[in-house]
């Protein structure tokens, strides 16, 4: 689990989604603490919504970013599929962005990502 | 009903039997019998370049970076000079020019990253060099499920559906290590690695918990399987317009400096339009222009076609005409009248009855049984 350092002085946090391959992305969004007490959860696609507000940094240093990700690829299966989620504060990137990748099914494919929000 | 079996018997035998000279010799690779034209050759070959030379290359590069193309031309012309190649082979994809290209972009340009540049050498017989250049893009595809509306907006529907079954398993497995004193974040860690990492002893395990939840709140995610099936079958005849093109030169010597003027030009051009659910029009026209001797570009052929189908994917009818047309020949004409299916899902059969003429001479008849062993896929339009 890669940590995402946030300035907790700065602006609010967003978290945006760009996508690298030619199919559909579904995803859930969820902010949790450390007992799993979901803090923020909201759900979005490649064709609708790609920009989160996740809110105050110093709100969310110490809590985990969860994304669970379903591929659908419309051509099928054997394709190579890969998106990114990056968390923002003031326009500017933060690191570690959330990356999935693999290859499309028939059907779908699933992948998860997480990182913690940690402070400098 | 005996009577009529005899009858049916004796119709067909010696059609079978007019058939099977031809039997042999028609059956081909996929390589040259392209689905929609049948045995006539009307597809817009996917490399012009190679079609143009002549040559049908095993080894074709086809760089993924452009960062792979500046390294390779720079180390050929460090170790080679100024020389043209014996015989290069190389297809480039215009996405390789995007590599973070969304299903938005796609859409956005999709003639573009449906193009293919192909380019050639080759050494002649008489130690000349040719190298040619072709292009060939797709500018119409109405078959293309990326961008069909009612492929994309099922997945929508379906999509956020598995997307929250999904989000509630992977918490409740979650959940369950947390139970067990695992910490949230490295039990979402660990999650994360067994649904990507095959090796990983949990990948079958997380991902069949995960389908059965998705199955549980009645979810069928073979669905979307099933909807691209049945689009792809209803899609036999859709409208397509393909076109290609490629330009030969030569060089009396391996010098990159010595290499001519154009001395060939190719173009194929193929278009399908959707008759009703039942029918397609298919035209095509393709020839060449090319050098004779010190005389430039006066020598020319010129092809042109017509075909109609009316059934479905899977059993066809069709009656096509053609017209060969040479500058130092007469012209040829040829009309078919035949039937098309695929069998066992691989096994594409074509029985056609044909008539051919040249000019003065007399009509010949042209029966022909054409089998070919495809992929697996049902033929589609003309691709």
């Amino acid at each position: 689990m890669a940590d995402i350092l946030l300035d907790p002085n700065s602006d609010q946090v967003t978290l945006n989604f760009t996508f690298n391959s030619p199919q559909q992305f579904y995803y859930s969004v969820q902010v949790l603490d450390n007992t799993g007490k979901q803090i923020f959860h909201d759900v979005g696609s490649s064709g609708t919504k790609t920009l989160f507000t996740l809110g105050a940094a110093n709100n969310l240093v110490g809590l985990m970013l969860v994304i669970n990700w379903t591929i659908i690829d419309p051509a099928g299966a054997g394709n190579n599929y890969s998106a990114n989620a990056t968390a923002m504060q003031s326009g500017q990137a933060k690191n570690s962005p959330q990356s999935c990748s693999g290859i499309t099914t028939d059907t779908h494919a699933a992948s998860l990502t997480a990182g913690k929000f940690t402070s400098n | 009903m005996i009577k009529k079996m005899i009858m049916i018997k004796y119709l067909i035998t010696p059609i079978i039997w007019l058939m099977f000279p031809i039997l042999s010799t028609a059956q081909s690779s996929t390589d040259s019998i392209k689905a929609g034209w049948g045995v006539l050759n009307f597809a817009v070959p996917e490399s012009p370049a190679f079609k143009i030379l002549g040559v049908s290359p095993s080894d074709i590069m086809r760089p993924t970076t452009t960062r792979d193309i500046a390294v390779s031309v720079g180390n050929y012309f460090l170790t080679n000079g100024g020389a043209i190649p014996k015989d290069l082979a190389v297809e480039i994809a215009p996405s390789l020019f995007n590599p973070k290209l969304s299903l938005a972009d796609y859409n956005a340009n999709k003639w573009w990253y449906n193009s293919t540049i192909s380019i050639g050498t080759k050494q002649n017989p008489d130690g000349s060099y040719a190298a040619a250049v072709g292009v060939s893009t797709k500018i119409i595809d109405k078959a293309d499920l990326r961008s069909n509306s009612s492929m994309i907006s099922f997945d929508d529907v379906i999509g956020p559906k598995i997307n929250a079954a999904m989000t509630d398993e992977t918490n409740a497995i979650a959940f369950e290590m947390f139970r067990q004193g695992i910490p949230y974040d490295t039990a979402f860690n660990r999650v994360s690695r067994a649904l990507t990492d095959t090796s990983d002893k949990n990948y079958k395990v997380y991902h069949t918990k995960i389908d059965s939840c998705i199955l549980a709140k009645g979810i069928n995610a073979n669905s979307i399987s099933q909807y691209r099936d049945s689009l792809k079958n209803a899609l036999w005849n859709a409208t397509v317009l393909e076109i290609g093109f490629a330009s030969l030169f030569n060089s009396q010597d391996s010098l990159i400096k010595n290499i001519s003027s154009i001395s060939q030009i190719g173009f194929w051009l193929t278009y399908g339009h959707r008759l009703g659910k039942k029918g397609q029009l298919l035209l095509g026209v393709n020839g060449n222009i090319r050098d004779t001797g010190a005389q430039k570009l006066n020598d020319y052929n010129i092809n042109v076609g017509a075909r109609i189908y009316y059934g479905g994917n899977d059993l066809k009818a069709f009656v096509d005409g053609e017209v060969i047309s040479q500058s130092y020949s007469e012209p040829i004409y040829q009309s078919d009248l035949g039937i098309e299916g695929t069998f066992f899902g691989g096994l594409w059969a074509s029985f056609s009855l044909g008539i051919k003429k040249v000019d003065n001479q007399s009509i010949v008849f042209t029966p022909a049984l054409t089998l070919n062993l495809a992929n697996g896929e049902k033929k589609s339009n003309s691709k």
